[in-house]
């Protein structure tokens, strides 16, 4: 059977009954079947096993199976969505951040939970009603630009602003350049002296606010007397504690950028002034 | 040019989910239906379907589309099948035969009501005698055989399936009609 000669004809009949035979070929080997010792009995029966087999109805899986298989395939490769994309992203930033972290960054990521627990404990318990809603808002003079210095500034109140936001400069400067275990660092005395004289001064700067309808101006003024108070109260021995609170307070507050914003603005306002 | 298939696989092959997906959802029933073929158990097959997709993925990269992607997916499915067939043989109570008598349903035929009716009763056995001597055959014979009448799969596409030669299919395909054959005359005999 496994001779080479009774393999050529064993390919030859598969080609011929699959009709993978050229024309030529196909004359040759049903000549070849003629001769002695060759019978056509076997393609015959070859034949009747084909049309057979080509006649096989499929059968048909279970549905609980069917459903289970494609299912299983579509939430293996279906595409995600962008939504699901993005939580993908994020377990496998959590993993990655998970299994690589220190011990420091156990200690961080403690640090940070209580620090917002107790900032979010702060603003929950003793908020302080919204700057945004004082009587004295645009309200009161509604058709005034309230963002900038647009009214009229006399040379004296424009010198007090500009006095008081240099200082509140200072003294935000000192707080946030301040170390916690260095009181020497945030030179208390001196940093406790400017609080008082801006708590002094800020009642007033208040009043030109609400003259000049410079909401912004309010805003930070009101922002920086709860800083100027806890200032001023400050005792030595407190400073370890108070002081990243404090800092903490003006980064999240913003108070040093919104100064410097509003001494561009008086700026810019006393510059008018000149031009015109 | 480029076929559409080969685009969609181009573009799998870049990473494109969406792609993969397209290709599955084009070749998932067949690939199920010819591990069944093999294996003759629909759970099994189901899961050496799920696999064989699973390995496409994982190994698109290496698909160089010499041969059609049908013929790549399908090869992997062989060769999942056969290695099922082999962990078979190794443990007695599980044999291909046991699991053919069990899951494999030779009624298939019969019981196609469109098929059989009007067709006289010695074609009906004749039938049935093919499917019961489809068991009997080896996997390279049977794989030969499904491939070319149950999924219509050409010598050539049936040599890059099987990894052998097409003359070697061919030789596949004489033993198992020469062991059908075989069937059937003993039947007659029995008769």
């Amino acid at each position: 059977m496994n001779s080479p000669q009774k393999n050529s004809f064993e390919e030859k009949l598969i080609r011929y009954l699959h009709g993978e035979m050229g024309k030529s070929e196909i004359a040759a080997f049903e000549k070849e079947l003629t001769e002695p010792g060759r019978s056509s009995q076997v393609l015959d029966d070859f034949s009747t096993l084909d049309i057979a087999l080509q006649q096989r109805s499929r059968p048909e899986p279970p549905e609980a199976i069917l459903d289970q298989y494609h299912a299983g395939l579509k939430r293996r490769f279906a595409p995600e969505s962008r939504w699901d994309s993005f939580k993908r992203f994020l377990t496998a930033l959590s993993d990655t951040l998970i299994r690589n972290r220190s011990p420091w960054f156990r200690f961080a990521e403690v640090a940070a939970v209580l620090l917002v627990g107790i900032l979010v404990g702060r603003g929950f318990f003793f908020s302080a009603p919204p700057i945004d809603s004082l009587p004295n808002e645009a309200r009161v003079y509604p058709d005034q630009n309230i963002v900038d210095f647009t009214q009229p500034v006399s040379r004296s109140d424009r010198e007090k602003m500009d006095r008081y936001f240099l200082e509140s400069e200072i003294l935000l400067l000192q707080i946030v350049n301040g170390n916690s275990q260095d009181a020497e660092s945030m030179e208390l005395d001196f940093s406790k002296e400017i609080a008082e004289k801006l708590l002094l001064k800020t009642p007033l700067i208040q009043e030109k606010a609400v003259q000049m309808n410079n909401l912004y101006a309010l805003r930070f003024s009101s922002r920086m007397e709860i800083l100027l108070h806890e200032v001023a109260n400050l005792a030595p021995e407190e400073l370890q504690e108070a002081l990243p609170l404090m800092q903490q307070i003006i980064s999240d507050t913003n108070l040093l950028m919104d100064v410097k914003a509003l001494q561009e603005m008086l700026k810019n306002s006393r510059n008018a002034d000149t031009v015109s | 040019m480029k076929g559409r298939v080969q685009r969609i696989v181009d573009k799998a092959k870049h990473g494109n989910k969406k792609a993969f997906n397209q290709l599955v959802e084009m070749y998932q029933d067949k690939v199920l239906y010819l591990a069944f073929d093999l294996l003759g158990d629909w759970d099994e097959a189901k899961d050496i379907a799920q696999e064989a997709f699973i390995r496409a993925y994982q190994k698109l990269k290496d698909f160089q589309g010499k041969a059609h992607f049908s013929s790549w997916i399908y090869r992997i499915a062989v060769n999942l099948c056969m290695d099922v067939h082999r962990k078979r043989k190794r443990s007695p109570h599980e044999s291909l035969d046991n699991t053919l008598q069990n899951g494999y349903e030779p009624k298939s035929i019969l019981e196609n009501s469109n098929d059989t009716a009007g067709r006289s009763l010695e074609q009906l056995e004749l039938r049935t005698q093919i499917d019961d001597a489809l068991k009997q055959l080896s996997l390279n014979q049977r794989t030969a055989i499904v491939l070319r009448y149950f999924h219509e799969r050409s010598t050539r596409e049936i040599a890059a399936i099987m990894d052998c030669s097409e003359n070697t299919v061919r030789i596949h395909f004489f033993r198992a009609m020469d062991k059908l054959k075989e069937s059937l005359k003993e039947l007659k005999n029995d008769e």
